[in-house]
């Protein structure tokens, strides 16, 4: 049960303000009845598809984000017997197990699967809410006449999880089903293999009941003091009164109470995922050089935020995605506070996390993914050459409001005549390179 | 000279192949350049570049020649397949 507590914020990460109401009510937007489906694990477990032959050995995938002192993320069943744990340094986990192999975590493979994995289910329910990698909720509400009772609906589920994954995948599929994600996340962890915990609008009060303390998605401290205090279980906790609660604990103590009745049920809300914007390049040779990898996103984040996608919009949520020299891929991403369009703003973070966590191999590809946004930005346009940061910022790159209106129509000819932007500008790939054609390259330039 | 680039990015000075003619020792005389051979008056520079052994060596071996003509060009040996090939260096 300890692994209820990875991510309570991502369970219930999708509460807006609509969800600020604590209770159930009719008027809220989203489906009561939740199948949650967890695949515990889902990293380790693709890299297992992957290279099928560590299946039989001791393997553990690496903390993804980590500097010099790498520490175990997820670790195989072999491994674990052997005494290797999440969380361990490296140096501990082998002298305990010297014939674990050891696996750079590839984010980029892992998104992949999981996108691949909310489409599929999408064919099954129209409300499909993800919660982290591996681990989905669907809305049931109506379900029942399209694909029968819970139990079709879990076969159902899983059916469609079967098209896209290998079997031995799928069969490691918990699944719980109950009204709201908190009853459904906890079905799905007191769940196995095979066996499904199925709980109905009756039967959630009791089932909740019996469930430890730390099955609730709050403060991990919260629950280390009632722990202390002697309160093991969630019928326990419905035990004291809600003042008292409150009284210690504040807003957390007065929503794990609602949780533990099944009086608070948070409804599965649809997904709203808006388009992200890509923009990609590929490197001649394996690039290691760190100057080299901030420039490029300099030019990525430039081109990222030219697009007329991105017009009107700000950016909140900024991905950079490398592939890396002979296989796997790496990523950070920044959540910024203040949602801007300003190159050197969404480049700083993630520059800092380039610099604390950089490419464990050389860069063959780079990738700046715009995902999350903000409302119309009301600072000065980025192309914008009378402020200060608009084409300043770009330093003595071409933009467009700096090209002649005649030199853009004539761009615009050339590309309706042939189809491609015959400009281009020169950018810096590996300056110092002793290989004279590694130094510069042309990129498009399309206005 | 690997792999294809993206239509998006294009490698500047990439070498192109030469036609050399050598003498003793491997020594450049004439280059086959833009449909006319070229004799080699004089050899201003030469130097060597071993790198990346660690992926796939590259071991060239680079000349700065004065043509009869007066024009300087950059030109280099792959040590590795032994083609010529020009290049600004």
């Amino acid at each position: 049960m300890a692994q209820l507590h990875q991510a309570p914020s991502l369970l219930f990460e999708s509460e807006g303000k609509k969800a600020s109401s604590p209770l159930f009510s009719s008027a809220f937007s989203g489906s009561r009845q939740a199948l949650c489906l967890w695949l515990p694990t889902f990293e380790l477990r693709l890299e297992l598809v992957r290279t099928p032959e560590l299946d039989t050995t001791s393997v553990a995938l690496l903390s993804p984000g980590e500097g010099v002192r790498r520490t175990l993320w997820q670790v195989s069943e072999r491994g674990a017997e052997a005494g290797a744990r999440p969380g361990q340094l490296v140096s501990q986990a082998i002298s305990l197990c010297p014939s674990l192999t050891l696996l750079e975590p590839d984010p980029g493979h892992y998104d992949a699967a999981q996108e691949e994995m909310v489409e599929a289910l999408m064919d099954l329910s129209p409300v499909v809410e993800p919660a982290g990698r591996g681990r989905v909720f669907l809305g049931m509400d109506g379900m029942e006449r399209l694909h029968g009772p819970p139990s079709r609906q879990v076969r159902a589920a899983l059916q469609a999880l079967l098209r896209i994954f290998p079997r031995a995948l799928v069969a490691t599929t918990r699944v719980g089903r109950a009204p709201g994600k908190f009853g459904a996340w906890v079905a799905a962890a007191r769940s196995r293999p095979g066996r499904p915990v199925l709980i109905s609008e009756g039967e959630l009060p009791p089932f909740l009941a019996a469930c430890p303390v730390s099955v609730l998605p709050v403060d991990p401290l919260m629950i280390q003091r009632l722990e202390r205090l002697g309160i093991a279980t969630l019928k326990e906790l419905i035990a004291l009164p809600e003042p008292a609660l409150v009284g210690q604990f504040g807003t957390q103590g007065r929503k794990a109470r609602e949780w533990s009745t099944g009086r608070r049920l948070d409804p599965v809300r649809p997904l709203h995922r808006p388009q992200p914007i890509r923009v990609s390049l590929d490197f001649p040779s394996p690039v290691g050089r760190t100057e080299t990898l901030h420039g490029a996103l300099d030019r990525l984040l430039e081109k990222a935020l030219s697009r007329p996608a991105r017009r009107g919009r700000s950016i909140q949520g900024v991905r950079l995605r490398a592939l890396l020299e002979g296989g796997g891929s790496w990523s950070v991403e920044a959540i910024l506070r203040e949602p801007g369009a300003r190159r050197e703003a969404l480049a700083f973070p993630l520059r800092g996390k380039m610099t604390l966590s950089p490419p464990p191999r050389a860069v063959e590809g780079l990738a700046v993914e715009l995902f999350q946004f903000g409302p119309a930005t009301s600072q000065p346009g980025f192309f914008d050459r009378k402020e200060e940061g608009g084409r300043t910022s770009g330093g003595m790159e071409l933009e467009e409001e700096a090209l002649p209106h005649s030199l853009r129509e004539a761009v615009k000819e050339l590309k309706l005549k042939l189809g491609f932007s015959p400009l281009y500008r020169v950018v810096e790939m590996d300056p110092w390179s002793r290989i004279p054609e590694r130094r510069y390259a042309l990129l498009n330039f399309e206005p | 000279m690997k792999k294809p680039l993206p239509q998006s990015l294009r490698q500047l000075n990439v070498p192109r192949p030469l036609r050399v003619q050598t003498g003793a020792g491997g020594r450049p005389l004439s280059i086959h350049l833009k449909g006319k051979e070229r004799r080699v008056r004089q050899i201003l520079e030469v130097w060597q570049i071993d790198d990346e052994w660690w992926r796939e060596r590259i071991s060239r071996r680079y000349a700065t020649l004065a043509l009869e003509d007066g024009q300087t060009v950059t030109v280099f040996r792959d040590l590795i397949t032994m083609g010529w090939y020009l290049q600004e260096g």
